[in-house]
């Protein structure tokens, strides 16, 4: 069976003041259908844009240079990026079949409209049915994603709820046309800590209920360990690591990833004065570095790594694109 | 919502009541005798001190101002110098005959501008975009009395398709309107693009494409119902504008309105009628700005709850 | 400033209506000696010629040339809108440093005067001036001077109060510096780029406004020539003689038109917010020869 989502060979250039950024650099992965991916990475590794992408929502002064979406839709399996990116078949698949939530509920909600409006709206782009089903609809999604008095908030503005709110009522808009995959990009990052598990609760609650995949964004490592079941990093526009997230974080592979899991405090348990930031800084998106482009910050760089761009390999679950593990030298690499 | 507004009709009535205390003044910081100037030059002396009693200038300032105050509260602003009019009758059809100009240029520069704005926004760096920036950048460098000329002299002299002064019919009011709109509509073209290109800008955006909203429901109802807000703000402001360029059309094209009597009453030193011209036209701005300000708490739900 | 020189030459339209603007001010400087021939020369004989050789945009009805006439006019309106900007500059500048940096009461009777002369337009203040001064040229350089001063109040004094909380600032008040001293050395620096910002961009409404206000009668008098002034006196011969309008036109719509353009092109590159507009430029360059966009 094929996968539900195929990403192919993605490339996205931005036009900057300093010239052209890759910002996703020939990005592949793939979602079966149920399961639920977790992207991780900095800040501008291209994470976000991947996502964009994949609703062919890259706007200017990016674009998609080159790649291949395959997504197996209700009817056929097509490719997205040869579909007009505003025609009627993307139109229909975006908050249809693929529904996407918002890192910042302040911003991505419409200030002027109600949320019962807006949730109402993407119900009815996609199903024609008279306005008080709808509305009746809308309600009941509210009620599910936990929002108190359902019908008291259907009329209230964005800015009268409180951020957890805000994104609750997102994730209703997002859910209900019952997509088959539902992209969550930083659902929790502008949330402040208590809602943060609220929401991933809620989060975590719908993927139980949910029959289609997720698709889910973060930096946060800690909030992948507990939402995903496979895992791929990425880092300056490119896949360096691709695991079920048990293996990810049982036996990290390549450089950054260990540098990633060492940087995060919620999983270094006990003694805290292990943790450790990762030397150096991400070089400008439009700075072109020969070889790997994690070698300057890389404490195990090889002479080849400056030469060549290590390919994304390994086994069939578990790949790294880090020269220390294309000859399994796995055991030299754990020596050090 | 309701204090609001009567926060600002107390505004109102506190800044026409300045407006007649600067007006008073104004009427001493003319240089000259007001009796003579009203008299005319070459009245006889008799004549200039019958009016100096008439109308107290030979009082004290403050006796002065207190019987202005009173009279003008009554509705008596004086009679004209030279029709011998009372002022009233003067001014308050003339109000109505700049509302309908100025009224007719701000709906047709409304509706052009939130077209042309939206469009370009939509297309925003393509060749529409570029044709429309053009257009209402050769709009706002042409002053209204030069498309007026240009218009008179097509239109109505060399075609001779359409009438050029007065307000007798509907034809009549082709002219003015577009020469006074087209401007206000260049101007407004401009900011309904930025505020567009600003609107389209915004995370909510990708959230409604990301609904699968249509481009045309995006532009027309997410971020034009945002852009709104400075939008409105805008034609407040343009509405002032417009009035000031309607002084300018009334004298082109011999409009019988507020703007041509202030300036004919100037240059006729027709001082009552001055008065009581600049004291409505203002006034009227006092107006529109209310109205704005209502029209702006209606337009954002945060306005009325912050 | 090398740097703004460089972005400035990189645009060719705001390059190419620069010099234009730059001309239109050495015309303004040398009108007496470029004037093909004296503007105020009646000859009634010579009256309405159409454009010819000899009189580029034909004679008026007393048969000046009229061509002489807008060089002049041209001289006119570039003096009367530089004392006009440099009134506002000069009364309003110190005046929203001193209530930006003292505050108060001061700041609050200001701000508020300037809240209502925002509500009424530049003609209603200009006919209020004209009345009180008579109609003059002097009366419309005080017009447009006070109609752009509430403008002028409110940079210079957001300008002030913001640099009133950096910590050099304070430092120096620290030091025991007075205000004036402070004003001159750290606020007057930092306010003067947007005042040039801003004063450029009234220029093209000064013109506007100037010409209107002549138009209506109530700016410059006859004879001295004014654009709004010779497009009135053209109006009434516009069955047997047209042309006359063409000069004051094209003259009136090249300054403004230039200044505008100058002026957006000043604020793009003196504004860094703005700058983002040249990179889309660049965008739609690039990606339309990607296959894919």
């Amino acid at each position: 069976m094929s996968p539900l989502l195929e990403v192919r060979g993605l490339r996205v250039n931005f036009l900057t003041d300093r010239g052209i950024a890759r910002a996703v650099d020939g990005v592949s992965f793939s979602i079966e259908s149920g399961r639920t991916l977790g992207v991780v990475g900095e800040s501008g590794c291209g994470k976000s844009v991947t996502s964009r992408a994949i609703l062919r929502l890259v706007d200017p002064p990016g674009w998609i240079e080159s790649g291949e979406i395959l997504f197996a839709g209700r009817e056929r399996r097509e490719d997205l990026v040869k579909l007009p990116a505003n025609g009627r078949r993307m139109r229909a698949i975006r908050g249809g079949e693929i529904a996407m939530i918002f890192q910042e509920p302040m911003t991505a909600l419409n200030p002027v409209f109600t949320i019962g409006d807006q949730t109402v709206e993407a119900l009815r782009l996609h199903r024609s049915m008279p306005a008080a089903e709808a509305r009746e609809r809308a309600v009941a999604a509210f009620a599910s994603v936990g929002i108190p008095a359902p019908e008291q908030r259907f009329r209230e503005y964005p800015h009268q709820l409180s951020g957890g709110m805000r994104q609750r009522a997102m994730i209703a808009m997002a859910m209900i046309c019952n997509p088959q995959l539902l992209i969550a990009d930083e659902p929790t990052t502008a949330l402040d800590v208590t809602i943060q598990a609220q929401v991933l609760d809620l989060m975590n609650e719908m993927r139980q209920q949910f029959d289609g995949s997720i698709l889910f964004i973060t930096h946060d490592l800690g909030v992948i360990a507990g939402m995903a079941d496979d895992v791929i990093v990425m880092y300056r526009g490119k896949v360096v690591e691709s695991a079920p997230v048990r293996d990810l974080f049982r036996q990290p592979r390549h450089p950054y990833t260990r540098g990633l899991l060492r940087s995060a405090p919620s999983l270094v348990k006990g003694n805290r004065e292990k943790l450790e930031a990762i030397e150096g800084t991400v070089p400008q998106p439009t700075e072109h570095i020969r070889g790997c482009a994690f070698a300057p910050r890389c404490a195990h760089v090889m002479p080849r790594c400056r030469e060549t761009v290590p390919a994304l390999a390994g086994g069939e679950q578990h790949r790294a694109a880090c020269f220390l593990h294309h000859d399994e030298t796995e055991e030299m690499y754990d020596a050090v | 919502m309701p204090r609001l507004i009567l926060s600002r009709l107390v505004f109102m009535v506190l800044a026409g009541f300045l407006l007649l205390s600067f007006l008073f003044a104004l009427f001493h910081m003319i240089p000259g005798d007001p009796a003579r100037l009203m008299a005319g030059d070459n009245a006889p002396e008799e004549l200039v001190q019958s009016i100096r009693r008439a109308y107290g200038f030979d009082q004290p300032l403050h006796v002065q101002y207190l019987s202005y105050m009173q009279r003008v509260l009554m509705g008596d602003f004086g009679v004209s110098n030279y029709t011998r009019q009372p002022v009233l009758e003067v001014v308050l059809p003339r109000i109505g005959n700049t509302a309908a100009l100025a009224g007719c240029a701000m709906l047709f520069a409304m509706t052009v501008s939130l077209i042309l704005g939206s469009f370009s926004a939509m297309f925003w760096g393509g060749p529409v975009d570029k044709g429309v920036t053009a257009f209402s950048l050769v709009g706002i460098c042409t002053p209204v009395f030069v498309t007026g000329i240009i218009g008179i002299y097509l239109f109505g002299v060399y075609l001779r398709w359409l009438p050029i002064g007065g307000m007798s019919s509907w034809q009549h009011f082709i002219l003015p309107v577009l020469t006074l709109g087209a401007y206000q509509a260049a101007m407004f073209t401009r900011m309904v693009r930025s505020c567009m290109v600003d609107a389209l800008g915004r995370d909510f955006i990708t959230t409604a494409r990301a609904k699968g909203a249509p481009e045309r429901r995006v532009v027309f109802h997410h971020a034009l119902r945002n852009a709104l807000l400075p939008i409105i703000t805008l034609f407040g402001l343009g509405v002032g504008h417009t009035l000031g360029g309607s002084v300018v059309t009334e004298t082109i094209f011999n409009w019988p309105g507020l703007g041509r009597l202030m300036v004919d009453s100037i240059l006729t030193r027709d001082l009552p009628v001055m008065q009581g011209a600049i004291f409505f036209f203002a006034m009227i701005f006092i107006l529109v700005n209310l109205l704005v300000d209502i029209l702006y708490t209606w337009a954002d739900p945060r306005v009325s709850y912050d | 400033m090398r740097k703004f020189f460089r972005d400035f030459s990189r645009d060719p339209v705001a390059l190419v209506f620069g010099l234009i603007l730059l001309g239109i001010y050495i015309v303004a400087i040398t009108a007496q000696w470029i004037a093909p021939g004296d503007p105020f020369e009646t000859n009634l004989r010579n009256g309405m010629q159409p454009p010819s050789w000899e009189h580029w945009f034909g004679t008026d009805q007393f048969g000046r040339d009229v061509l002489s006439r807008v060089i002049l006019a041209t001289q006119v309106t570039a003096r009367l809108t530089t004392l006009a900007i440099l009134f506002a500059v000069v009364l309003g500048v110190p005046i929203g440093m001193m209530v930006g940096y003292h505050g108060g009461l001061a700041d609050a009777i200001v701000m508020r005067i300037t809240d209502i002369m925002l509500i009424f337009p530049m003609i209603m203040l200009a006919i209020v001036i004209v009345v009180i001064a008579g109609p003059s040229e002097r009366g419309v350089i005080i017009a447009l001077g006070l109609s752009q001063l509430p403008e002028m109040i409110r940079i210079s004094r957001g300008v002030t109060l913001s640099l009133k909380e950096e910590l050099y600032v304070e430092a120096a008040v620290a030091a025991g510096a007075r205000w004036p001293w402070i004003l001159r050395r750290h606020v007057w620096p930092n306010i003067s780029t947007p005042i040039i910002v801003q004063a450029t961009l009234t220029l093209p409404v000064f013109v506007l406004n100037a010409s209107a206000l002549s138009y209506l009668g109530l700016g410059v008098q006859p004879p001295t020539p004014e654009w709004g002034q010779m497009l009135n006196e053209a109006k009434d011969f516009l069955i047997n003689a047209p042309y006359l309008i063409i000069g004051p036109s094209v003259a009136l719509f090249l300054f403004v038109l230039s200044a505008n353009l100058v002026g957006d092109a000043l604020q793009e590159t003196l504004n860094p917010r703005t700058k983002s507009r040249r990179i889309t430029r660049r965008f739609y360059r690039v990606s339309r020869k990607s296959a894919l966009s």
